[in-house]
């Protein structure tokens, strides 16, 4: 009982953090129908981000004579999400922007070879080895559940709440602004949403920012809680992050983070209850099922033309 | 009388077929103007053109003095131009105020609330369905959608392509009674349809499109019984 408890809890966490990623994911192709194979890339790149901010800062606090985890994190995650929203704006630019008219298929070669880019940029830039930043949030809740218990750390706590906050802003705006609103009209039907007046080129930007700020999120919390990583880990997250867009309903924003949370259990719920070991083949037999039983997703909307 | 927009020469090519011949007309301020013509004869791509898509391939497209040929959509979209297209290109997710709300890109947030009750006073069958998702709506209503989304951004000019395609006669009727009204207010409206009688007998003047070319051009009553035009597009009686 309190494996499936405590297995249940990591899940929560793991989902929230892949239901972050899938979201870059699901906005831009719902707004350009093309996989952006870089986006875990840029989730891997937002790790040596918070690494160098929390670097940064620390030593400016010192330097400044005071110690406090608030401040750290917070400036992290501040900094970590703008400069890897600057990366999302950036990598559409160049990688994208130029080939908005050609085929299907040069666009997801530019963003397979955006992917490699970014892997050996870091690499070259900050060392093959693996990286990590120090423990900065320690201690954790513990529950009595029968003979055993369940241990949920504070670092998990803070994951949960930043994640979902992360993704409750996100519905809002997409939702409720103006902003939101055009950008759901571009992916409705970008002709007509510049006949309107819309820049659809600056709306389609934003998404990729938008994005590119969602995996920084993920970035920063897994980082924080983990402490390794190195420049070849965007590949694995990202393909998951895929799977639970794909899972939820590939174009559909709540789909993400249903897909994401649905992955993040399931697969935690495997590990614990069957085996570790094969949790990564376990992920991926699921979206293999999704695709074969109901290809459109969970929440996602068959292709059916309407005249 | 100034003029509001002028074509002046303009061709368009789609690859190797060209789809506009040396188009020049001009519409002037408080004008309803309308440009009948058969299915495939260049009605649609001329009025997109306006916004670039297709780009001319010659010619100008000159509008209050500025030629806007080159221009993006959304520069267009922003000057006083609203179109209500071909096929009517509501967005089929967002509710019916959501999709007003788009109509006031060009314009901002300021009389939003204003004009969309002024947009429920002409299309009431709009407020009932408020809140509904625009898809589930009858090819009419998401017609008057079309509309008053164009209207929501309080054009100069507005332009119309084929409001009557696909409709019942009695909602036709309907919605050419609402352009009267629209029309009585002083609007600017270039009208592109292939129901020639309903068009002519609202407009001031009149074009007549074929293959690409102007053919024809007159004040909607002349042309409304010019014999050769009842021959082609009112049925001969």
């Amino acid at each position: 009982m309190d494996i499936v408890l405590q297995q249940l809890v990591n899940g929560l966490t793991l989902g929230s953090v892949y239901g972050l990623i899938a979201i870059g994911y699901t906005m831009v192709y719902g707004i350009i129908g093309m996989i952006n194979f870089a986006h875990g890339d840029v989730y891997m790149v937002s790790s040596y981000i918070t690494a160098i901010a929390i670097a940064l800062i620390s030593a400016l606090l010192t330097f400044l004579g005071f110690e406090s985890f608030l401040v750290v994190i917070i400036g992290t995650l501040f900094l970590t999400i703008v400069v890897t929203g600057a990366y999302g704006w950036v990598i559409e630019r160049v990688a994208y922007r130029p080939l908005r008219n050609s085929s299907r298929l040069a666009v997801l070669i530019s963003a397979i070879g955006m992917s490699l880019i970014l892997q050996n940029y870091v690499q070259l830039s900050q060392g093959a080895n693996q990286q990590g930043v120090p423990t900065m949030l320690t201690g954790a809740l513990r529950f009595h559940v029968g003979d055993g218990f369940v241990q949920i750390t504070y670092m998990k706590v803070f994951i949960l709440i930043a994640a979902f906050a992360g993704m409750g802003i996100l519905t809002y705006v997409i939702q409720k602004t103006k902003l939101g609103r055009m950008c759901r009209a571009t992916q409705q039907d970008r002709k007509m949403a510049s006949i309107l007046g819309i820049d659809t080129d600056k709306i389609i930007s934003t998404v990729f920012v938008i994005g590119a700020t969602m995996a920084a999120l993920a970035g920063v919390l897994i980082t924080l809680d983990y402490g390794a990583f190195d420049f070849y880990i965007g590949f694995i997250i990202g393909i998951k992050a895929f799977t639970a867009a794909v899972l939820g309903g590939i174009g559909s924003l709540p789909g993400a983070m249903l897909g994401g949370l649905i992955l993040g259990l399931s697969e935690a719920l495997f590990a614990g209850l069957i085996s570790s070991d094969y949790k990564d083949v376990f992920s991926f037999s699921l979206l293999v099922l999704i695709l074969i039983i109901r290809p459109s997703g969970l929440l996602g909307k068959p292709e059916v033309e309407k005249v | 009388m100034t003029t509001l927009m002028q074509f002046k020469d303009v061709d368009v090519h789609y690859g190797p077929i060209q789809a506009l011949k040396k188009v020049s007309l001009t519409i002037d301020e408080g004008e309803i103007v309308t440009l009948i013509g058969a299915n495939g004869a260049g009605k649609s791509t001329l009025l997109m053109s306006i916004f670039g898509q297709p780009r001319i391939s010659s010619g100008e497209i000159i509008y209050r003095g500025e030629d806007i040929s080159q221009k993006s959509a959304h520069y267009v979209a922003s000057n006083g131009l609203a179109q209500s297209p071909e096929g009517r290109r509501i967005f089929p997710s967002m509710s019916v105020e959501e999709n007003l709300l788009m109509g006031t890109i060009p314009i901002g947030m300021e009389h939003a609330e204003k004009d969309m009750q002024r947009m429920f006073e002409m299309f009431p069958r709009l407020l009932e369905r408020r809140n509904q998702r625009a898809s589930t709506m009858s090819g009419g209503e998401q017609q008057m959608l079309a509309i008053a989304r164009a209207l929501m951004s309080r054009p100069k000019l507005l332009l119309l392509d084929e409001p009557s395609l696909g409709l019942a006669p009695i909602i036709v009727k309907q919605i050419f009674q609402i352009l009267k009204d629209v029309a009585s207010t002083g609007m600017t409206i270039f009208l592109v349809e292939q129901n020639a009688n309903h068009a002519l007998k609202l407009a001031n003047r009149g074009y007549v499109m074929v293959n690409g070319e102007i053919k024809m051009t007159g004040t909607g009553a002349e042309l409304l019984v010019n014999p050769e035009v009842r021959e082609a597009y009112l049925g001969g009686h």
